[in-house]
């Protein structure tokens, strides 16, 4: 009798089926699943199916051999080590970091203190100039602007860091990662932000009333607060410890660049880049991507289920 | 008798400012100056004479009198910076440049925005199961991340020979799988059923209550998402690379002229004066919906 009724009353909420308007829906929605259907499931099914095949004279064929060879013979090197050491190191740089920082610096200007309408115009610059832009800016600053700096005010004579005649590969690494973390956190703040103006004011000035400062109103109110939003951006940044270049190919062209300052995302579209379409390059790029999907939505699914522990 | 005005003190209260908020004020302002050094830095250099300026003469020389400014870096980078692309071996120049960015940004933007648009709107307004399942679709979409699916996107481009065009990447554009589905169905599902309704009875068809009722109420968060859009296919660079190598971009333009300088372009004022020569439109775009698009970000975020 109870689920009757709960059926009817779920029913009253549904839109009545009338056939103009089923017509109608059907007709715009085609388009969209149609494209769906090809280049979501097509794509990502034929992903699977390469990550299994080599690619003889562009044909590809079923053979996990190679694939799982050429992984097998990458983990034995040192180098593949360093690229996921770096890959984790960037996550933390500019994801955790990052994140730290956005969060101080959008309470700042959730306070509406000195100058916050300023900085938070200058922290959107980067979401909107092209990355590229912002590199060869970077680059040619610390390359050729800084050292002109230090010799003309303090008679230093500074090397071009970006020189691969100089740097090493750590030096370079340290610098764009640096780069890296500049430009990352400024749309956080913009959202943080906004999540931290929703919360009641009457909150904030039963705090006040309470005697709380602006530290422990910081801990104990804002912080938990926008603990949801905060976290979705940890979570989301977990896949990208497998996709982050680290604006490694803005930089530096592929030839410049030494094995050790690869990040996974970067090898992998090295691979893509220099592959062709039809080669077996393409076969080990669906390989990785299998395996890395495999790894990272397990994890992802995890830490949003510890995440909506923590904020229930 | 005079009225005693009840004080109430603003949401945000003012305090002294304590040791961190100095702290951090000084943090924003070596930001703000680290980002803004390098872009004033690249504008002031991009107008020195290529041969007057050197790798020890940078910014301390243009409070310098008597030192040349010129815009002929960027007559010269407009008319003669090439781009040699490996595939059809043709040389595209910087009109050409933007050109090929703007039919990639504003065709990718215009498919990236109406298929959600599209779908949201449906979703939203007709409370059928299947729209149910749609919206559950790219909820698990979202949660759910895939990674290293490149390869075989231009693999499935290649069979179905449209790889190297840049309509065959507003087609992989024109999906729903994005957070602006999500926002787009709140805003939809916020305008009340009455209006619809009303419609109906006055004898308008669906779509004329699409076009003309419920869209145009929601255009500002319409506008917003194609703007937003624009800006984001504008900027890249590695999409052309991959998917349409024979049509370089102006994103694709800045890197390549900095990374395979030519003998005559390779001068520092002269990359530079290419490089803001082919952000320029971007500028522009930033100043016109600069608050718009502040708003936007926010919106994005908390709806995500």
């Amino acid at each position: 009798m109870r689920r009757s009724v709960a059926r009817k009353i779920n029913r009253k909420n549904r839109t009545p089926l009338r056939k103009g308007d089923v017509i109608f829906y059907v007709a715009l929605i085609a388009l969209p699943l149609v494209q769906i259907a090809i280049f979501y499931f097509g794509v990502n099914f034929q992903s699977i199916l390469m990550a299994f095949q080599k690619s003889v004279d562009g044909v590809f064929i079923f053979d996990i051999g190679p694939n799982w060879n050429k992984f097998v013979a990458d983990i034995n090197t040192k180098e593949f080590w360093v690229m996921i050491k770096n890959s984790i190191l960037v996550y933390i740089f500019t994801s955790l970091s990052g994140t730290v920082l956005a969060t101080i610096f959008s309470y700042y200007i959730y306070k509406r203190r000195t100058l916050s309408n300023l900085f938070k115009f200058v922290l959107f610059i980067p979401s909107i100039l092209p990355g590229i832009l912002l590199v060869v800016m970077f680059q040619m600053f610390v390359s050729s602007g800084v050292p002109a700096y230090a010799d003309l005010l303090f008679g230093i004579k500074m090397p071009d860091y970006f020189s691969t005649d100089f740097a090493t590969s750590d030096i370079r690494f340290i610098l764009v990662t640096i780069f890296s973390i500049w430009i990352s956190f400024g749309g956080q703040v913009l959202i943080y932000t906004a999540a931290m103006d929703q919360i009641p004011n009457e909150i904030i000035e039963a705090g006040k009333l309470d005697g709380t400062t602006s530290f422990t109103e910081f801990i104990h109110i804002i912080l938990p607060s926008i603990l949801a939003t905060v976290g979705t951006f940890l979570i989301v940044g977990i896949a990208s410890i497998f996709t982050n270049q680290n604006n490694l190919f803005s930089f530096f062209r592929p030839k410049d660049m030494q094995n050790t300052e690869y990040t996974f995302g970067y090898y992998m579209f090295s691979i893509v880049y220099s592959g062709g379409a039809g080669s077996s390059g393409y076969c080990y790029a669906a390989f990785l991507g299998l395996l890395t999907t495999s790894i990272v939505a397990p994890l992802t699914l995890l830490a949003r289920k510890l995440l909506s522990k923590v904020t229930s | 008798m005079k009225k005693v005005k009840l004080y109430t003190e603003p949401s945000h209260l003012k305090e002294k400012p304590s040791f961190a908020t100095v702290a951090i004020f000084i943090l924003l302002a070596i930001y703000t100056i680290g980002l803004f050094t390098p872009i004033v830095w690249a504008i002031v250099v991009s107008f020195m004479d290529k041969n007057d300026y050197s790798n020890f003469f940078g910014v301390s020389r243009a409070f310098n009198l008597g030192i040349k400014y010129t815009f002929d870096n960027y007559a010269f980078s407009w008319e003669n910076l090439k781009i040699l692309t490996t595939t059809t071996e043709m040389e595209y120049g910087i009109p050409d440049l933007l050109m090929h960015s703007l039919i990639y940004a504003l065709g990718s933007a215009f498919a990236f925005t109406l298929c959600p648009v599209i779908v949201a709107y449906l979703t939203a307004r007709f409370k059928y199961a299947f729209s149910k399942v749609v919206y559950t679709f790219v909820l698990i979409t979202m949660t759910l991340p895939i990674v290293g699916s490149m390869a075989s996107e231009i693999t499935m481009l290649h069979n179905l020979k449209i790889y190297d065009s840049i309509p065959a990447v507003f087609i992989l554009r024109f999906n729903f799988l994005s957070i602006y589905f999500l926002i787009l169905h709140a805003q939809f599902s916020s305008i009340p059923q009455e209006y619809t309704e009303a419609a109906k009875v006055d004898g308008a068809s669906n779509l004329r209550v699409m076009g003309q009722i419920i869209i145009p109420q929601s255009l500002n968060t319409i506008v917003t998402v194609f703007v937003l859009s624009f800006i984001s296919y504008w900027n890249d660079y590695q999409v052309p690379l991959l998917y349409f190598p024979s049509y370089p971009t102006a994103a694709f333009g800045i890197y390549d002229f900095v990374q395979n300088a030519s003998p005559e372009g390779n001068y520092i004022p002269i990359q530079l004066a290419a490089t803001l020569i082919m952000a320029l439109p971007i500028i522009i775009v930033f100043i016109i919906f600069n608050k718009k698009l502040r708003v936007s970000v926010s919106m994005g975020g908390i709806k995500g």
